[in-house]
């Protein structure tokens, strides 16, 4: 009997740029928690950096392919609609991941498996993130029923899961 | 009209959304509610809390009394901002009051349900019951009753018809908190021959701790109560 509804999330305030900034600074933080809180400040510049390069590593990636197979499909959304739903979703996900901070410092201080909950924090980001973006770049597809564009959207997660997995493992290699 | 600690604790147990939505829609009511939401919170754990301490006894009643309230409390706060963040992934953000009351009375539905078990939990550690069962058991009753709290927390935070994916993250963090949570306050109930003590010092974690203690076939590995217990009392 919630009196809320469900809307669209509400945009994301201040200049693209500086939300995008925030966002990336979302990422990074995780990095520096697992680190600080395992008692590794030597570590929290590689993990900031790897935690901020997996996701927008995949979404650049993926994103500049989204952008091209929208036109090639000759969708009506225009290529700024699609390029302002995929930012939003990297926004709305880097505060997602910035507001993890606090489990991860917690579990990290607290726990001997922090590398596991390391990687089952980005994994959340990644499994709540993705989901919500695929949802903004519905909204912003009047054609959103097309069969095109739903295979689009399904091989958009895809991708940018196994692309953000491959530099991850990288990275860590 | 201002609510009565006993009319609260009875719309919480009934019908918790409506305290969430009259708190929401009447701000004033906030200073009322909330301190009477976390009164409630504080007795229904402690009263769990000594319940569970009195498979020892001694100290540890009070230990674990005092213990049992923070183990509600504390997590929600550290997820907190998440659950903000998850449900702003999807609509309008949350305001901190909605989140705060929802949080509240999630967990004061809670602690009052957990005190509804406390005379079965009583009665069986009154028998000669081992501690692995008594953990055990004090463990399904703390599932048992942290589960409408948690899904009252849910439903109160996230709007209808919201992404199922967000709203098990959200039940997923909070059950990850909660599980270290409890492993960093115990012991609740101390192994029979040891000291009293009130806490142990941070050492591996809930995983580690649960294969040892509760998939092991062996009695008593000594390594679930405290490798370095923090004790101020004595042997019985």
């Amino acid at each position: 009997m919630s009196a809320i509804t469900v809307s669209a999330p509400a945009p994301v305030v201040g200049a693209p740029a500086r939300a995008a900034l925030e966002a990336a600074g979302g990422f990074a933080l995780l990095g520096v928690c697992a680190g600080l809180g395992a008692g590794a400040p030597y570590r929290v510049p590689s993990l900031a950096l790897t935690a901020l390069i997996v996701p927008l590593g995949a979404w650049v990636v993926t994103g500049l392919s989204v952008l091209v197979v929208h036109q090639f499909l000759d969708l009506d959304a225009r290529p700024e609609d699609i390029a302002a739903a995929l930012g939003q979703g990297f926004v709305r996900t880097g505060q997602l991941a910035a507001s993890l901070a606090p489990v991860m410092l917690f579990m990290a201080a607290t726990s001997d498996s922090r590398m596991a909950i390391a990687c089952l924090l980005m994994g959340a980001v990644a499994a709540c993130g993705l989901p919500a973006t695929a949802r903004q770049l519905r909204r912003a597809e009047p054609q959103s029923d097309h069969a095109g564009f739903r295979w689009l959207i399904r091989g958009w997660l895809l991708f940018t899961t196994l692309v953000g997995l491959r530099i991850g493992l990288d990275l860590v290699g | 009209m201002e609510p009565t600690l006993l009319s609260l604790a009875a719309d919480v147990l009934r019908r918790p959304l409506e305290v969430v939505e009259r708190v929401a829609e009447q701000p004033a009511l906030l200073p009322q509610v909330l301190p009477r939401l976390v009164l409630l919170a504080l007795v229904g754990g402690g009263v769990f809390g000594a319940v569970t301490g009195m498979y020892r006894g001694g100290p540890q009643v009070l230990y674990a009394a005092v213990k049992m309230p923070l183990l509600l409390l504390i997590p929600p706060m550290i997820v907190l901002p998440a659950a903000r963040a998850l449900v702003a992934l999807d609509g309008p953000a949350l305001s901190g009051q909605r989140l705060a009351t929802a949080c509240l009375v999630g967990m004061s539905r809670t602690a009052m349900l957990s005190v509804a078990l406390t005379p079965p939990l009583w009665l069986l550690y009154r028998t000669d019951l081992s501690h692995q069962s008594a953990l055990a058991w004090m463990l399904g009753s703390l599932a048992l009753v942290g589960l409408p709290g948690l899904i009252t927390v849910v439903r109160a935070m996230f709007p209808a018809g919201s992404p199922r994916g967000s709203q098990l993250a959200l039940v997923a963090l909070l059950g990850l908190v909660f599980a270290q949570t409890g492993w960093l306050l115990r012991p609740f109930m101390s192994m029979h021959g040891t000291g009293y003590p009130l806490l142990c010092a941070v050492d591996h974690d809930i995983f580690s701790g649960l294969q040892v203690r509760l998939l092991s076939t062996r009695e008593a590995p000594t390594d679930w109560d405290c490798a370095n217990p923090l004790v101020l009392g004595s042997h019985r």
